[in-house]
């Protein structure tokens, strides 16, 4: 009979540490899923971006400068690869580009007014959100996953397993990203 | 912005909580209150399909030993289909004469387990059997009938509203929904489907003419939100608990009325096709009409197989030979009883403990929704706006009733809408005949019963044909849209209607 509760109490442990293993895995797998959908967020404004300068290339003949930054933009960030940091500061820098290609859109009523650009731009904003929604879920499935790492009892084994703390997505350079606007008159 | 332009907007700019909760707390509150309830839904439907197994099953086993033994006069029937019956009885008689000679806990243990097993067995199958065949449908596919079309490319708000609802996918980490929309001309929205990978966000397209960007992401953060937290296949179990026990009753229905014998035809029917484009429709459709099995309609049929309309060919019949009469009821006395029985029981039972508690599953997944959507725009704002807005203005498209629980807001709406119309009159009626001598402040007094009558009757309408009215749930779905406003504006809401 002892024998049996003992088994019993085994088994009910057994149990509830590998439903805590389970767990760890599935919230991992999340966070990894949530980085990747970042990249494809990314990637999908990159291949956007040359659609907008064919839009706007004619309309904007005399501003040549800031077609070319929003194109050179574009090839650094797609260079920087992998390399985060330097991704971080190329994308920061695509972002900026891109809204100074609209702010000086909005002086050509022509094409303030035209459907095209009008898609392109709700598509380019909705790119901008999917890269701060997919940002925003990858923080969130790190903290759900870092706070069942740390809390007992995962936080006894899951040094062991290799289950190390996954970072935040933070900015690089938070005051310059954030970006107090500069308003003048 | 100008005095006048707050004046016209609906809500109010309230001061944000002392006591605020993060969404997540919110979240963990509401999800506790799910496990709570569903234990104790669980436990009554467990409780309700036992009484109903403790009738019918001796019933029904009388009811085969009558038939055999009725079949007897004019076929060879085997023994042993004939012991059948008997040895049911002898094995439970124990317990029913106690008196005589005490049970052994032996005899005690078959005899409730003969009492419960076969009916207790049967309505796994037929949940079992209803849960396979309307899976796949998941719930909500009569919405689509409703002229449900895709968003046309070249309509910028249809293409901002698709781009919306990806955006929210991706917040919520989910594959992103279909997007369908209805032409209609009161703003709300619904998700339809079996789960995540099937799901359909059903828009009425007066929605992207009424709301902002941040109320359309809000409205559909709350429907992504839920489908994220499950709430599609909750839905579907609410509806198979119906299913289930519409099903048993229709079967016990059908020896008495076509309508049963018909329902049952098309269920089969449905089994053995193959799944098309309005396959979730007819799901729904069938299933509604299970439910038929409760009105009063369905007993009048019955009835009318007791005692038939002397022009029809059983009541010819029945005068010709009296005795054919007697006979018909005697031998199927049994069943009917059964029948009646469980009716009763279910008629009792289903609306006063069972219904309550799966209306407040559901409310409680609702403000579950609503702190989801909290979390996935970080905008309790928008929420807040977006159900302010569906209170003045939404309502449910028309022929959408019946799954009026799968929208962001419900009947209560409606509800809502028609005490506010009725308060405007009233004070109307009341303001014309300030200071009036007393005989016209009397007929106005009249008129204002009469529209307070009328008021109550709109108001009561609101709820017909709904999932929840059809079944006698009592409980509105959605919890009143005042108190999810409370719930936000723990979360950080600075909106909320005018006092």
């Amino acid at each position: 009979m002892e024998l049996l509760i003992v088994l019993a109490v085994v088994a009910l442990l057994a149990f509830y540490l590998v439903s805590v293993y389970n767990g760890l895995i599935g919230k991992r797998n999340r966070v990894r899923n949530a980085w990747s959908q970042i990249d494809v967020q990314l990637k999908r404004r990159h291949d956007l971006i040359p659609n907008l300068i064919n839009a706007v290339k004619g309309y904007l003949a005399h501003e040549r400068g800031v077609l070319e930054s929003v194109t050179r933009a574009r090839a650094e960030a797609i260079a920087a690869g992998n390399d985060v940091p330097a991704r971080a500061a190329a994308e920061g820098e695509l972002t900026r580009t891109v809204r100074s290609l609209f702010a000086v859109a909005e002086a050509y009523p022509d094409l303030k007014g035209n459907q095209n650009m009008l898609a392109l731009q709700e598509e380019l904003s909705s790119t901008e959100n999917r890269v701060a929604f997919s940002r925003q879920h990858y923080n969130d499935s790190v903290m759900a996953y870092n706070t069942a790492r740390e809390t007992l009892p995962a936080s006894l084994f899951a040094p062991a397993l290799g289950f190390g703390a996954e970072p935040l997505f933070t900015l690089e350079d938070p005051v310059a990203e954030r970006g107090v606007p500069q308003v003048q008159f | 912005m100008q005095a006048s332009e707050v004046e016209s907007r609906p809500w109010a700019t309230v001061p944000g909580p002392l006591d605020r909760a993060s969404f997540f707390e919110e979240q963990a509150r509401h999800r506790r209150s799910t496990w709570r309830l569903t234990a104790l839904c669980l436990a009554a439907v467990v409780l309700m399909g036992l009484v109903v197994s403790v009738v019918v099953t001796p019933l029904l086993m009388a009811q085969i030993g009558i038939t055999l033994a009725v079949l007897g006069i004019v076929l060879p029937v085997p023994d042993v289909l004939k012991a059948i019956p008997n040895g049911y009885a002898d094995l439970i008689a124990p317990m029913m004469h106690q008196d005589q000679r005490p049970a052994t806990f032996g005899q005690i243990v078959v005899g409730w387990a003969l009492l419960l097993g076969p009916g207790v067995a049967v309505m796994l199958l037929i949940s079992f059997w209803l849960w396979s065949l309307f899976l796949r449908a998941g719930v909500g596919g009569a919405l689509l009938a409703l002229g449900a079309r895709a968003p046309r490319p070249d309509d910028l708000e249809e293409q901002q509203l698709v781009n919306v609802v990806a955006e929210m996918a991706i917040a919520a980490g989910l594959p992103p929904p279909q997007v369908v929309l209805l032409d209609s001309d009161v703003p709300n929205v619904a998700v339809i489907g079996s789960g995540p990978d099937d799901a359909t966000v059903v828009v009425s397209r007066r929605l992207l003419d009424e709301f902002d960007r941040d109320q359309t992401q809000a409205a559909l953060g709350h429907l992504i939100g839920s489908i994220g937290n499950g709430d599609l296949r909750i839905a579907f179990a609410i509806v198979s608990v119906y299913q289930t026990f519409g099903l048993l009753m229709t079967l016990l229905d059908a020896p008495f009325t076509g309508a049963a014998r018909s329902t049952i035809g098309r269920t089969l029917r449905f089994a053995l096709r193959r799944p098309d484009r309005d396959a979730a429709g007819e799901a729904e459709r069938v299933t509604a009409l299970f439910s038929q099995t409760f009105t009063s309609a369905r007993l009048d049929e019955i009835g009318k197989f007791l005692e038939p309309d002397p022009d029809t060919w059983l009541g010819r019949l029945d005068q010709r030979t009296v005795i054919f009469r007697g006979i018909r009821i005697a031998v199927l006395m049994p069943l009917l009883f059964a029948n009646l029985f469980s009716k009763i029981v279910l008629l009792v039972l289903m609306p006063l403990l069972v219904g309550p508690l799966i209306a407040l599953v559901w409310r409680s997944r609702r403000y579950l929704a609503d702190s989801t959507a909290v979390q996935l725009t970080r905008n309790p704002d928008g929420m807040a706006a977006a159900l302010v807005e569906l209170l003045q203005k939404g309502g449910l498209p028309p022929g959408s009733k019946w799954s009026a629980h799968l929208f962001v807001v419900g009947t209560e709406v409606a509800r809502e809408q028609a005490q506010r119309t009725l308060a405007a009159k009233l004070r109307g009626i009341g303001e014309a005949n300030a200071g009036r001598p007393l005989s016209e402040r009397l007929t106005a007094g009249v008129r204002m019963a009469g529209e307070a009558m009328r008021g109550a009757n709109e108001a009561e309408a609101a709820d017909a044909g709904t999932f929840a009215e059809e079944n006698s749930i009592l409980l509105n779905f959605h919890p009143p849209l005042r108190k999810r406003l409370e719930r936000l504006r723990l979360q950080g809401a600075t909106i909320n209607l005018h006092a």
